[in-house]
């Protein structure tokens, strides 16, 4: 639970910081245009702060907690997920989509679903045929494009 | 107005006009299936083909296709959390939930039976309402679009949050984020930080997309497992738990209608857009409940509400679009654009010259629901298969779906991070608490809201008030905001 209420404290922290940056922008803008972002991001940050406070008061009912080794594993593969998706990103950027997700399936296969190097292979090379038939040729879909492909 | 009614009716009764309506039909369910492809889509692919079809079949195609790609959304947002199009988005609130109970059969039931009464009661608002309507859409103004995306705000802005402040939080985030890019008002660029993608704004798709499916895949991930658990779904008795699903959308009939009388009347207003039906309709189930916390969890109203209004919405929108030549949303601009090269002349035209026409549109509308309906309903079985995929081979295909579908609105790069990015922060908001559909509606009507206000407040100063409209308007509004408390109170005296 504190470890749950921890990250829900750096959430609001950011959505703070986020809204801040956001209305320090919103000076720059002619009057007309700044009356609804001042608006909405004052109210957003005053429930923000509480929110923050609130909880925050909440973590310091708990005491320090065990960790499950199951649990420790659960969030290692999910922030190794969340990295694939956000190294898709540059990748599709200079290489293109089609290559990149064949790649990244590879790594995926291989990694989380414990399958040997010639399936992991054979089942990207598969869906990302399938994704460019469907796709870019029957459905005239363009997808992005990088120096490969 | 009856012999045009059957005009509309006979046209399709031919052997061309019935297999136009079952191509449409298919190639919509298809298209509605894949996250992001909504109708935009399906019907801009097939304009080429329509002029070769001519009048009547392509009215059957274009129409089986609209009516089809929004009952086809339905079925991934039941099964995989994952909305075809935002006209989708609110079906998962309640009919994810109600497969994660081991009852998919009866989720994509109460969908298909509630698309396709919601279906019938667009076309009867069809043919009702044309003559009637230029009347009622020449009074809405900006104060009356303003008044009804607060509305809209009110209704849905505190949804499936852990606490209040929580779900009022989410809908301003939502509401900030729609103010990126351009101001309606003054046309000065907004939190773009110089970049031209920014400055058109936040494209709903892709956030949409992000916050429900990817969000949704990041913790099916998380967990490790299927959807649904093998020996928690009984498909042993799967007729039965249609039958069930069936009965049940039929035995609250009022209701659905009700619902699907939301979506009309979203559909007439043009510019407000069809993905604001199911939220409203979905909110004004919950406000309405007798039972609201049990919304979420797979309560079967929570599916009956969105999927009648967003199917009735059709016909709807179809109203302004042939009637006044005015698209109600950017799909009826494609379908706008496809009536015109079919041949005809939309406007009051079209209303004396080829009403005949209007109805076998119309028609196609209902008719084309109740095919794609018996087609999802009979395949339902296997497609409740997808629910017992191991995460670890779901996730991979479902999240390059959603990457393609978010990419694909406007072929941007910034789409895709998006999707990315709002998947990430969406899976962070539902782990905490916090309502990923708040932030969705305010994305959806922050900025209709600011534009009406501010034109609103110059144009009419408060005079507004007096427009009689408003009245009605300001009522809903009120009472969907006090309503809630008043009938709590009410209850309270009573007991004592």
């Amino acid at each position: 639970m504190r470890k749950k209420l921890i990250e829900e404290l750096l959430l609001v922290s950011f959505f703070i910081i986020f809204i801040t940056v956001l209305m320090i922008n919103a000076f720059e803008f002619p009057v007309l245009a700044r009356y609804a972002p001042f608006l909405i991001g004052g109210i957003a940050l005053i429930l923000l702060v509480g929110q923050f406070f609130t909880t925050f008061r909440k973590i310091k009912l708990y005491e320090r907690e065990e960790i499950s080794q199951e649990d420790i594993v659960k969030g290692l593969r999910l922030k190794g997920f969340m990295a694939l998706l956000v190294l898709f990103l540059p990748a599709t950027y200079f290489f293109g989509f089609v290559p990149v997700s064949g790649v990244i399936l590879v790594i995926y296969f291989k990694k989380y679903a414990d399958l040997s190097l010639v399936k992991s292979l054979l089942i990207s090379l598969l869906t990302t045929g399938l994704v460019y038939l469907v796709f870019v040729v029957l459905l005239s879909i363009r997808l992005p494009e990088g120096i490969i492909w | 107005m009856l012999e045009f009614w059957l005009e509309g009716l006979t046209n399709l009764a031919s052997f061309g006009s019935i297999a136009a309506l079952c191509i449409g039909v298919l190639w919509g369910v298809t298209i509605g299936i894949l996250p992001g492809l909504g109708g935009l889509v399906a019907i801009a692919l097939m304009i080429p083909i329509l002029h070769e079809m001519g009048p009547v079949r392509g009215s059957i195609l274009m129409f089986a296709t609209t009516a089809s790609v929004t009952y086809g959304g339905s079925i991934t947002a039941v099964l995989v959390n994952t909305p075809g199009s935002p006209e989708n988005a609110a079906t998962t609130f309640d009919g994810y939930p109600m497969t994660k109970n081991g009852q998919p059969l009866r989720a994509l039931a109460l969908a298909a039976t509630s698309s396709v009464i919601g279906g019938f009661v667009g076309v009867v608002s069809v043919i009702v309402l044309i003559p009637l309507l230029r009347m009622f859409v020449m009074q809405i103004g900006s104060a009356e679009y303003a008044l009804l995306a607060i509305t809209g705000i009110a209704v849905i802005g505190m949804l499936q949050a852990e606490t209040r402040t929580k779900g009022l939080l989410s809908g301003l985030i939502g509401i900030i984020l729609s103010f990126v890019g351009y101001d309606p008002v003054t046309g000065y660029s907004r939190f773009s930080f110089g970049r031209i993608e920014l400055m058109e704004g936040i494209q709903t798709v892709p956030a949409l997309i992000g916050l429900f499916a990817v969000g949704e895949m990041l913790i099916l991930f998380k967990e490790g497992t299927s959807i649904v658990q093998p020996e928690d779904i009984s498909t042993e008795n799967s007729t039965k738990q249609l039958f069930d699903g069936i009965k049940e959308t039929l035995r609250d009939i009022v209701f659905v209608i009700r619902c699907a009388l939301v979506g009309v009347v979203i559909g007439i207003i043009p510019g407000l857009g069809g993905s604001v039906a199911n939220f409203l309709a979905y909110g004004q189930a919950q406000k309405t409940s007798k039972d609201p916390e049990s919304f979420g969890k797979g309560n079967p109203r929570g599916i009956i509400a969105p999927e009648a209004a967003n199917n009735a919405k059709d016909g709807g929108a179809l109203i302004p679009t042939v009637a006044f030549g005015i698209p109600g949303s950017a799909g009826m601009a494609i379908i706008l654009g496809g009536i015109i090269i079919l041949g005809f002349n939309p406007g009051p035209g079209m209303l004396e010259h080829d009403l005949g026409i209007i109805f076998t549109m119309t028609w196609s509308l209902a008719f084309g629901m109740l095919v794609a309906a018996i087609i999802g309903l009979s395949a339902a079985k296997y497609l409740v298969k997808l629910t017992l995929v191991p995460s670890t081979f779901l996730v991979p295909f479902i999240t390059i779906l959603c990457l393609i579908g978010g990419y694909s609105v406007r072929n941007s790069f910034l789409d895709l991070i998006i999707v990315v990015a709002f998947g990430i922060v969406g899976y962070f908001l539902k782990v905490h608490g916090f309502s990923p559909a708040s932030l969705v509606v305010g994305l959806l009507l922050g900025r209709t809201a600011e534009q009406n206000i501010m034109i609103t407040r110059q144009a009419y100063g408060f005079s507004f008030l007096t427009r009689p409209v408003s009245i009605v308007l300001i009522a809903i509004l009120l009472f969907v905001i006090f309503g809630p408390s008043v009938k709590a109170q009410i209850r309270k005296w009573k007991t004592r």
